[in-house]
């Protein structure tokens, strides 16, 4: 980077030298000043480039989904309801196709893209193959178009993220950027699918990076935006759903939602152990029955769906429905289970395609019930079922896909509705903390050590607590100097103590340290009757507060044994001493539970 | 794991732009086949869904609408016809979800106010009902021509909800708008008039007649309810014209060729007329007296000249009252004395309000006729 940056600056200066700028035209200005800003300053070029990359992964999710809904009026008719013909039919000979081309040309691109995604972040340094892009959404419109019970929000940020990382590698940028980059793009990707930019952001950022840095921020927000604008040009600003009028109809019905979020994180639970446990068993099957289990896994579907149609696809239209209190809630339950028995066979048959909207199916028709059966129950207690189908989508986001945040910005981004956060946040978080308690990996996690790879599990980062240095410092002891005091008070007063080096206060709050030997040194030389800060160095002595990490703490150690650990809004306040052994100390209890656990 | 590329930034950046401007060419040609391929499976379900419903077959039709919303979600239009599909279908809560949704969308909407109107009617959500029903009647309705139409269709709507809540005084008020912005159509004013009627709104129904007899032809409908209205009012002149006319023009209700006999014998008998001298107003008095023993006589079947009679102590009363009455209210009697008019008036009212009573409703015109004499009087009636 530097030396590129190097050459293109020298360019620069050669450029100018050889063309007066009396005679430069204003548009060979103009393009040379891009060229050399393009150049010189990766960071502006990497904004560039993600307005850039959203508008490709824009274009791609748009293709996308018209070649998804293209193959599925083509497969399974223009109606809601195959015939049962087609229901059968379809899923089936798209998952023998689908089958034979991913398990022998192009193993890449099993299951999710999410795992996928996070997998070239951590393992291949932002390298996804551009010809994954091309197989992903072939074989995606495919599984999805004929009926596999799959979305295609994971394909689509898959997409995004290849994209991003194929332009990245022609454009030569680093090695730190080619990692940043892919999630740029699968943000794009994913705002694309999901025509809400806010929880694509937030869910890239709390599942595939895992950190809120400034520096790929600015980029990922970028590349949303812009693949948000460049959908909504050619399908339209429509939400995904079209989302009854919610009010709440007593703040007791909260309580009501509580109950849906205790639902929701059983039903988070039930799905993720289903999928998990099928799907090592189907991979341990011998790899001929590759070339089936798709196709099994079609079948079973279509023979739901000759009764159900509802569980096949990505299932969008049936959430509408369903917000819309089309369904019994007798049904919604039905449709609740069939949905998770289904998705979980596409995806453990290795069938590419996408757990979201699943996920987004088996909320809304959870959350529908709960509501149409509190209904049922307590009539007028309940608000709009499309209220509680809503919630639900949120509580299976929070609790199988265990993107708490994500959850709750994806429902007020697709429901455009404020006034639903209440029972929102408190329906998510209770399905979140369900399933974490119950289902202690989270299903991403789950997938990838299935696959035998060791990804960081962003939720075990974010549980790790930052250890603080009020759990290590130990209280003030021994004397404490003031700067004014004499060396001879000063001597007096640490004569009888063992310690070897004195915190000195001063009274603009600052801190410095002066050693026992040092002082009686200055005493000898006949410095008593100087005052400290006379005789004391100029460098400051850092000082800490309780609330600040260890980390940095460890940055400021230097050759002083201990630092004052002091109280924020009084400086010369001293409520402790840190020293290096008080930290190690402090870690070791961390380390012996993690090793129990 | 950078490539290293023969290319400049640059020019990767610019090869970047033109692929970008073809993709948004391909991405231009997917999405308008697309939103053809959408529009037109919309339209077909639609016509489909239109089909099904006017065959009766409302479930077939809640699935054609259903998916044709699927290829045009935002379209009022399909989602309307969906509710009613699902109304009819006997399905009114989803219809009423989808209803609130184009609501939301378009709230000045008649139609879809006056959907959830009648649903809301339908819950006996009374305050809510009567909201939807006032913006259908202030919303927008589609086509110039029809918009008064359907507002004046909902105003009705509204009444009749109105009355059959219970809520007199605001259907009424309700009807009284209706009239007041009807145009000069007189089957309109003829329908009005027949529901003030109904309310006993006298003096407005028999403007309303008279307003559908002053913009059209003399049709028996507006005659009779003019007729009608102005007896009740107790305008029997007015009354006896209009049903006279009436007849003439073969009326077909029954009841119009009693209420003139009743009229007219009104018109003949009532002694309080200011237009009549002393000798009728006697003779009037006295037949009065005279039709009134009759019709109690009739009633009992007794002679009032038979004292051995057993009869309860109030009629033995009357009795005794009348043979003195018709001892001393000669006509002559009468003709000196017109004070006496008015006592003699009242026990004959009293005589018929006693058969009413004991008997039931006489069906002598002159009966009624003396019934409604007293009443203008301000008498005691049955």
């Amino acid at each position: 980077m530097t030396n590129s940056s190097g050459k293109a600056a020298s360019t620069e200066s050669s450029e100018v030298a050889s063309i007066p700028p009396g005679r430069e035209s204003a548009l060979r200005s103009m393009v040379r000043r891009v060229r050399v800003g393009l150049t010189t300053r990766e960071e502006s070029l990497f904004l560039f480039l993600a307005v850039l990359l959203g508008a490709f992964a824009g274009l791609a999710v748009v293709c996308f989904r018209v070649s998804i809904e293209f193959t599925r009026v083509w497969l399974l008719g223009s109606g809601l309801h195959p015939t049962p013909l087609r229901a059968l039919l379809a899923p089936t000979l798209g998952g023998i196709v689908v089958a034979f081309l991913v398990t022998r040309y192009f193993p890449r691109i099993r299951g999710s893209g999410v795992t996928q995604t996070k997998s070239a972040v951590y393992i291949y340094d932002g390298y996804i193959p551009f010809g994954t892009v091309l197989q992903k959404f072939a074989l995606c419109s495919l599984a999805i178009g004929s009926g596999h019970s799959l979305g295609p929000e994971d394909p689509s940020l898959q997409i995004g993220a290849g994209i991003a990382s194929a332009l990245g590698r022609r454009l030569q940028f680093s090695r730190e950027k080619l990692r940043l980059i892919a999630p740029v793009g699968a943000a794009a990707g994913l705002a694309a699918a999901f025509n809400s930019p806010i929880a694509a952001v937030i869910f890239v950022i709390e599942e595939v990076i895992g950190t809120w840095s400034a520096g790929i921020l600015g980029a990922v927000v970028l590349a949303a935006v812009s693949s948000v604008v460049v959908t909504r040009l050619f399908l339209g600003a429509e939400p995904m759903f079209r989302v009854p009028r919610y009010t709440l109809a007593h703040p007791a019905e909260l309580l009501g939602y509580a109950v849906l979020g205790l639902v929701g994180g059983l039903a988070s639970i039930l799905f993720a152990r289903l999928l998990g446990f099928l799907r090592p068993r189907l991979k341990a099957l011998p790899r001929w029955t590759y070339y089936l289990q798709p196709a099994a896994a079609g079948l079973i579907i279509g023979t739901i769906g000759v009764k159900f149609p509802q569980v096949m696809g990505a299932g969008y239209d049936y959430i509408d429905q369903a917000m819309h209190g089309e369904f019994l809630w007798q049904i919604l339950i039905v449709l609740a289970l069939l949905k998770i028995v289904a998705t979980s066979l596409s995806l453990a048959s290795g069938t590419p395609g996408g757990m979201f909207a699943p996920t987004l199916f088996i909320g809304a028709m959870v959350g529908g019930a709960v509501g149409a059966l509190e209904r049922h129950l307590v009539p007028g207690f309940a608000g709009p079922i499309g209220a509680y189908a809503l919630v639900g989508m949120g509580t299976l986001f929070a609790g199988f896909l265990r993107v708490p945040m994500t959850s709750v910005f994806m429902v007020l981004e697709v429901s455009g509705n404020y006034s639903i956060i209440l029972p929102v946040m408190i329906a998510n978080t209770l399905a979140y903390l369900i399933s974490r308690r119950f289902q202690p990996v989270p299903i991403f996690d789950l997938l990838t050590r299935q696959d035998g790879l060791n990804l960081p599990s962003m939720e075990e980062t974010r549980e790790q607590a930052t250890l603080m240095v009020e759990e290590a410092m130990q209280p003030p002891s021994g004397p404490l100097l003031q700067a004014a005091q004499t060396v001879a008070s000063a001597t007096a007063q640490i004569n009888e103590s063992g310690e070897e080096a004195f915190l000195v206060s001063y009274e603009t709050g600052r801190w410095a340290l002066v050693r026992k030997a040092a002082l009686r040194a200055a005493a000898n030389e006949g410095m008593e009757s100087l005052p400290l800060r006379e005789i004391l160095p100029a460098a400051r002595l850092p000082r800490l507060h309780p609330d600040q990490p260890v980390d940095l703490a460890l940055r400021l150690f230097r050759d002083a044994p201990f630092l004052p650990v002091v109280h924020r809004a009084d400086a010369t306040r001293l409520v402790g001493v840190l020293s290096l052994n008080d930290i190690l100390n402090a870690y070791q209890p961390r380390v012996k539970k993690h090793r129990s656990t | 794991m950078p490539e290293s590329g023969s290319y400049s930034r640059e020019t990767i950046l610019a090869f970047s732009l033109v692929a970008l401007v073809v993709s948004f060419a391909i991405a231009g040609v997917a999405s308008r086949l697309y939103h053809g391929q959408q529009a037109s499976m919309a339209r077909q379900w639609y016509q489909r869904g239109n089909a099904e419903l006017a065959a009766g077959h409302a479930t077939t039709a809640v699935d054609d609408f259903s998916n044709a919303l699927v290829y045009s979600r935002d379209n009022d239009l399909f989602e309307l016809h969906l509710a009613q599909a699902f109304i009819a279908a006997g399905r009114p809560p989803e219809a009423r979800a989808h209803l609130e949704e184009i609501w939301e969308r378009t709230p000045g909407s008649g139609i879809v106010n006056l959907e959830l109107a009648r649903l809301a009617a339908q819950r006996g959500d009374s305050s809510e009902a009567v909201r939807y029903y006032n913006n259908a009647i202030y919303g927008v309705w589609e086509g110039e021509a029809e918009q008064q139409e359907r507002r004046r269709d909902a105003e009705f709507e509204l009444y009749k909800f109105l009355m059959k809540q219970g809520q007199g005084a605001q259907a009424e008020a309700e009807l009284v708008a209706i009239a007041a912005g009807l145009p000069a159509d007189p089957a309109l004013h003829i329908q009005v008039g027949k529901l003030m009627l109904g309310n006993s709104d006298f003096a407005h129904a028999l403007s309303e007649f008279r307003t559908a007899l002053e913009v059209g032809r003399a049709q028996p409908e507006a005659l009779e309810g003019a007729g009608e209205a102005s007896f009740q009012l107790g305008d029997y002149p007015t009354a006896v014209r209009y049903l006279e006319q009436a007849i003439r023009n073969k009326t077909s209700k029954p009841t119009a060729r009693q209420l003139l006999e009743i009229s007219q014998a009104v018109l003949n008998l009532d002694p309080f007329d200011s237009r009549l001298g002393a000798s009728e107003r006697a003779r009037r008095a006295s037949r009065s007296l005279a039709l009134a023993i009759a019709r109690l006589d009739s009633c009992t079947g007794r002679n009032i000249q038979d004292r051995t009679a057993t009869l309860p102590a109030d009629l033995q009363n009357l009795y005794s009252q009348a043979r003195k009455m018709q001892a001393q209210g000669s006509i002559n009697s009468l003709q000196r004395h017109p004070e006496e008019i008015g006592p003699l008036m009242d026990l004959v009212a009293n005589l018929e309000t006693a058969a009413v009573k004991s008997c039931g409703e006489s069906s002598e015109a002159a009966d009624r006729a003396l019934l409604l004499i007293a009443r203008q009087r301000g008498g005691t009636l049955p």
